[in-house]
């Protein structure tokens, strides 16, 4: 299967739900329409470019962006905060290549946005729910925030090396002929299917 | 029904007559154009949004290009390309069947597509476009129900501009046995019945697991491809060869 793709695919999607919750969002999208921001990821074999409209595609390809952003995974959370960018790169922990001003236009946008969760939730469960929700998500954000570390790391690991599943030659053979019998039973269901049904037929 | 001069072609496993497998196939497409998306994602378990993905990755689609979604059906690779191509670019969503275009308009229509999208009905093997027209052409799962793959793989070269690039995505031949096992007993037993329940339509569904079975395999494409003039073609294996993405260059 197509990892990289299955990642951007779920990024993607993500992201635009995201920022659909904010209604300002299309207005505050116009001015970067048709610009493209390339991540560079250490962590990925390629860099995920990010196309924007009046939504936000990401393909995973290498195509010549007007920005390129390289950093590893552990420091993009620091990304939403613009006023760090200059920091970051003095650290050399981040590398902007081509239109800085786009990285910072786009740090923006994701700062700006003012979702207000609890008026989302309560939508689908109305105003105490929510509330009582809302103290539960902080509660276990700080819970959340550990176990995000982990899987992070655990992310890095399996995205750095797609291994190939190796399957033991005798195991492959068992499987090969527990699937030639499947397929002859199924076949024979098949068999007496079509005939209960000509006899019903005829009844 | 067929006499001694009229050309045969196969219809899945079936051979029909050249000029009936056209109006065949429509009739398949058009029986399964509504439950079509439901069903796409239904047999390949949201794999083939995937492997989309990997084919408009590979495109190199950008502001301005102009790109040709052929056998497009319901728009799935149009509505991405026109956001990347932008309003100075062009997508055009041909399909042989109205049936799938306006199902495709319609879905794009609710997406917030619009403008820079035209939909025309076409047949992949007489394109009604100008020499040198496209800079990108995709043809997704569609190639393997045409009949005369030779001649639309010449048309899709005559309408592409030198310097253009030509993607077919199809289902191929998986390279492991094991692999070609479940596939088997997958297409030929369980997507039948889905295809009842869901569509109420298994010999549609029959159908294009025969269809499958009879389209090149990776290397055949590949020198079809050449054949006509592609040249720098190659082509990738997804999931293990279920699926190819095979690329050509018009220089
Ligand atoms: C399996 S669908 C694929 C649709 C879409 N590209 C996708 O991937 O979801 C195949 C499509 O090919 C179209 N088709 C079949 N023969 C064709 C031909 N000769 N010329 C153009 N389109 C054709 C059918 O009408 C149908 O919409």
């Amino acid at each position: 299967m197509p990892a990289l793709q299955l990642l951007s695919a779920t990024l993607e999607s993500a992201i635009n739900r995201v920022l659909a919750l904010d209604e300002n969002s299309a207005k505050r999208l116009r001015p970067l329409a048709g610009k493209r921001l390339a991540l560079h990821l250490q962590e990925l074999s390629q860099p995920l470019l990010f196309v924007f409209s009046q939504r936000i595609d990401i393909l995973v390809c290498d195509d010549e962006p007007d920005c390129l952003i390289s950093l590893s995974m552990s420091t993009l959370p620091q990304l939403t905060d613009s006023s760090q960018l200059t920091e970051l790169i003095r650290q050399q922990k981040l590398s902007v290549r081509g239109d800085m001003q786009l990285a910072q236009d786009i740090s923006a946008l994701f700062k700006e946005l003012d979702i207000d969760w609890q008026e989302h939730v309560s939508r689908y469960t109305g105003d105490v729910v929510a509330h009582h929700l809302g103290r539960v998500v902080r509660d276990g954000s700080q819970w959340l925030s550990n176990k995000a570390a982990l899987v992070k790391r655990q992310l890095r690991d399996a995205l750095a090396e797609e291994k190939p599943v190796l399957v033991p030659k005798g195991r492959q053979l068992q499987f090969n002929r527990d699937l030639d019998a499947l397929t002859k039973r199924t076949e024979a269901l098949d068999k007496r299917i079509a005939a209960l049904s000509s006899v019903k037929e005829s009844v | 029904m067929s006499d001694a001069h009229s050309e045969q072609t196969h219809f899945g496993f079936k051979t029909v007559d050249k000029d009936q497998k056209a109006s065949m196939v429509a009739e398949v497409f058009h029986s399964v154009a509504a439950k079509y998306d439901i069903m796409n994602d239904m047999m390949s378990m949201g794999i083939h949004r995937l492997w989309k993905r990997f084919t408009i990755d590979s495109a190199g689609a950008r502001a301005g290009h102009k790109v040709l979604d052929l056998a497009g059906g319901t728009g799935d690779l149009t509505a991405k390309f026109s956001r990347l191509v932008g309003p100075t670019g062009q997508v055009v969503l041909a399909d042989i069947n109205q049936s799938m275009l306006e199902v495709g308009r319609d879905k794009l229509r609710n997406l917030g597509v619009v403008g820079n999208v035209e939909f025309v009905q076409a047949n992949a093997e007489e394109l009604p476009f100008a020499d040198n027209t496209f800079d990108i052409i995709t043809i997704a799962f569609g190639l393997r129900n045409v009949t005369d793959k030779d001649k639309a793989l010449a048309s899709m070269y005559r309408v592409l501009k030198p310097g253009g690039r030509l993607l077919v995505l199809e289902f191929s031949k998986p390279t492991q046995d094991w692999l070609s096992k479940v596939y088997d007993l997958y297409s030929f037993k369980v997507l039948p019945q889905m295809g009842k329940l869901i569509a109420n339509d298994a010999e549609s569904y029959q159908y294009l697991a025969e269809s499958i079975r009879m389209h090149p395999d990776q290397d055949t494409l590949k020198s079809m491809m050449e054949a006509v003039g592609f040249e720098q073609t190659t082509y990738h294996n997804l999931t293990g060869g279920i699926v190819a993405l095979h690329k050509g260059f018009k220089f």
